[in-house]
C-alpha cells in the first residue's frame, strides 16, 4: 500500500473519471479506468478507481467528505 | 400464462471481481481465500477451475493441482458492492428480480419480456451492460426457462458467458444430463437418502411413483422430489421489497487458529454479539431466544437459552451465551455462531424502570450513531482492546439478504 496524497485530474460528469494524477512530481497519465467501486466507511463514500495505462495499473481513492485523492497500490503491467 | 424466468449467474464472480481490478491477474489461475494465511478456497477462476480447483479445495490440494495459482485474499466490500450493481442492472428489465445470492438474480420478465423484444435479447442486453458499467472482464451466465428450477438449471448449461433457453421439449434431456446433487433443492443429507433408496439419477428418480417417495421422503419431500423429476416447479420470484421479515439475527465466525485461552473465546463471542445485536436495533427488532453454537476438534455444541424478556444489547446477549457457554466442554475452538431469535418490533420491549438502565438505552443509541456516521466498531467494548476486530460482512450465499438490502451499504 502506498498511500499517497495525490492531485488528480478528473472529469465529474454522471459520475468521476479520472484523467490524470499527480504522484511524487511526475505527471501519470491514464488511458483507461477499469473498475470502480463504491465503499462506506460509516456515512462517507469512498470511490475506488482502477486505471491503466501502457505501463501500469493505478488503484486511487477519492474520499467524498473532504475531496482528496489518495494513490493505494500501483500494479505494473507484467 | 407460461411464465418467463431469467437466472443471471455472475461467473466465478470472486475471482473474476479480483480479475478485473487487477489486470495482471487476468488469464491467470486464482484461487481466492478469506484472508493471508487461511487454508480454503472460497472461489476459483475459470483458469484454476481447468486444473479441477473448485470452491471447497484446501490451498495445500490446490498447489498440488495446480502449482501456478495465485492466491488472493477476499475483498467482501468490493463484491458487495459490484452485487448492488449486477442487482440494479438486473431490476432495469423487471421489477419482478429476486436476489438469489451474492452473484445470482431471478428475473420473472413474463410481463416486461415484449418490451424489450424477447427474453433472449434482455439477456443480450444484460451480458452488454455488466461489461459496460461494472467491467469487461466480468462475465455472466442467463438461463431461460418457465420456472425458477429449471431456469437455473438452464444457467448452469450455460457456462460460461452464454445463454441457454431451455424449452419444454428438452427438459427431461436437461434433467437427466444433470447429477442430483447439481440441482438446486438436493442438499448432501437428501442425496444419501435417495442413494440408499436406488436412487441415483433423475431418470430412476423419474420413475419412482409418488407412493413410493412419500413412503422413504415423508409428504414435504416426496412431492418435491417428484416435481423436481419432471421440471416442475411453481414457486414465485420474490422481488426485494417482498422478502420476510428477518427471523433470526447471527453472525458466525470460523477462526484460522484453535483458541485455547477462555478470554480469546470470550472475546470472540462478545465480538459476534455486538455485531448480531447492532443488526437487530438497525432493523428495529429485539429477540429472546439466544442461541450459541461452537466447533472445536470433534467437538460441537449448541446451547440455547429462551428469556422472558426481549433484548437487543450486546452486552446483555454476550452475558447469556456466558452462561451456555459454561456447559461446553470442548478443549479448544474453531467455530462460533450467535444467534438471536423469536423477533420482534423492539417497540415491544418493556420500558426500562431504573434510572441504570435507561441510562444503558441511552448509551447504547449514542454508540450507533457514532458508528453509523463513522463507521462499525468506532467506539467499541473494552474487552475488544487489543483483539483483533471481527467486521461485518458478507457471505457468498447473502444469508442475511433481508438486512443487506434493505440496508445496502452498511459496512
Amino acid at each position: 500500500m502506498i498511500n499517497d496524497s495525490i492531485k488528480v485530474w478528473a472529469v465529474f460528469d454522471s459520475g468521476i473519471s479520472p484523467v490524470a494524477m499527480n504522484w511524487r512530481n511526475r505527471q501519470i497519465k491514464f488511458d483507461k479506468v477499469i473498475f470502480k467501486t463504491d465503499l462506506f466507511k460509516g456515512k462517507t463514500k469512498i470511490t475506488h478507481f482502477v486505471c491503466t495505462n501502457n505501463n501500469a495499473s493505478y488503484e486511487l481513492e477519492y474520499n467524498h467528505q473532504n475531496y482528496l485523492w489518495t494513490l493505494k497500490k500501483i500494479m505494473p503491467i507484467a | 400464462m407460461k411464465r418467463v424466468i431469467l437466472h443471471v449467474d455472475l461467473d466465478s464472480f470472486f475471482a473474476t471481481a479480483a480479475q478485473q481490478a487487477n489486470p495482471n491477474l487476468r488469464e491467470k489461475p486464482v484461487g481466492i481465500i478469506k484472508a493471508v494465511g487461511r487454508t480454503c478456497i472460497i472461489a476459483a477462476s475459470k483458469e484454476a477451475k481447468k486444473y479441477h480447483v473448485k470452491t471447497g479445495s484446501s490451498v495445500f490440494e490446490a498447489k498440488k493441482l495446480c502449482p501456478s495459482i495465485i492466491l488472493v485474499p477476499a475483498d467482501f466490500e468490493k463484491y458487495e458492492d459490484i452485487t448492488y450493481r449486477f442487482i440494479e442492472i438486473c431490476q432495469r428489465y423487471s421489477p419482478i428480480c429476486e436476489v438469489f445470492s451474492l452473484d445470482e438474480c431471478f428475473v420473472d420478465i413474463t410481463d416486461t419480456e415484449k418490451l424489450w423484444g424477447n427474453a433472449v435479447s434482455i439477456a443480450l442486453e444484460i451480458q452488454k451492460r455488466l461489461a459496460l458499467e461494472i467491467g469487461d472482464y466480468l462475465t455472466c451466465s442467463v438461463g431461460i426457462s418457465k420456472n425458477r428450477f429449471l431456469a437455473k438449471l438452464a444457467s448452469t448449461q450455460a457456462k460460461p458467458d452464454g445463454i441457454y433457453y431451455l424449452d419444454q421439449k428438452s427438459v427431461f434431456e436437461a434433467l437427466d444430463k444433470a447429477a442430483l446433487m447439481d440441482v438446486c433443492g438436493i442438499g448432501f443429507g437428501l442425496y444419501r437418502r435417495l442413494i440408499s433408496v436406488g436412487i441415483v439419477n433423475f431418470k430412476t428418480l423419474r420413475v419412482c411413483s409418488l407412493n413410493f417417495l412419500y413412503k422413504h421422503f415423508g409428504p414435504f419431500w416426496s412431492e418435491h422430489l417428484y416435481n423436481l423429476a419432471r421440471g416442475i416447479d411453481d414457486s414465485p420470484v420474490i422481488p426485494t421489497e417482498k422478502i420476510a421479515e428477518a427471523k433470526s439475527v447471527s453472525r458466525t465466525y470460523t477462526t484460522h487458529r484453535n483458541l485455547y485461552k477462555r478470554e480469546e473465546i470470550e472475546g470472540l463471542m462478545r465480538n459476534l454479539c455486538e455485531e448480531a445485536s447492532e443488526k437487530a436495533r438497525k432493523m428495529h427488532l429485539a429477540g429472546r431466544y439466544v442461541g450459541l453454537a461452537l466447533r472445536g476438534i470433534q467437538t460441537s455444541f449448541y446451547g440455547h437459552k429462551t428469556l422472558k424478556t426481549y433484548i437487543d444489547d450486546g452486552k446483555i446477549l454476550f452475558k447469556i451465551c456466558k452462561q451456555i457457554f459454561a456447559n461446553w466442554e470442548g478443549q479448544c475452538l474453531r467455530f462460533c455462531g450467535v444467534t438471536l431469535s423469536m423477533l420482534a418490533k423492539n417497540e415491544y420491549q418493556s420500558i426500562p424502570l431504573f434510572p441504570q438502565d435507561q441510562r444503558r438505552g441511552s448509551l447504547i443509541a449514542a454508540v450507533d450513531s457514532i458508528n453509523n456516521q463513522f463507521g462499525d466498531y468506532t467506539v467499541f467494548p473494552a474487552q475488544l482492546l487489543g483483539t483483533e476486530i471481527i467486521r461485518p460482512e458478507v457471505t457468498g450465499y447473502f444469508g442475511d439478504k433481508a438486512y443487506r438490502l434493505k440496508f445496502p451499504h452498511t459496512l
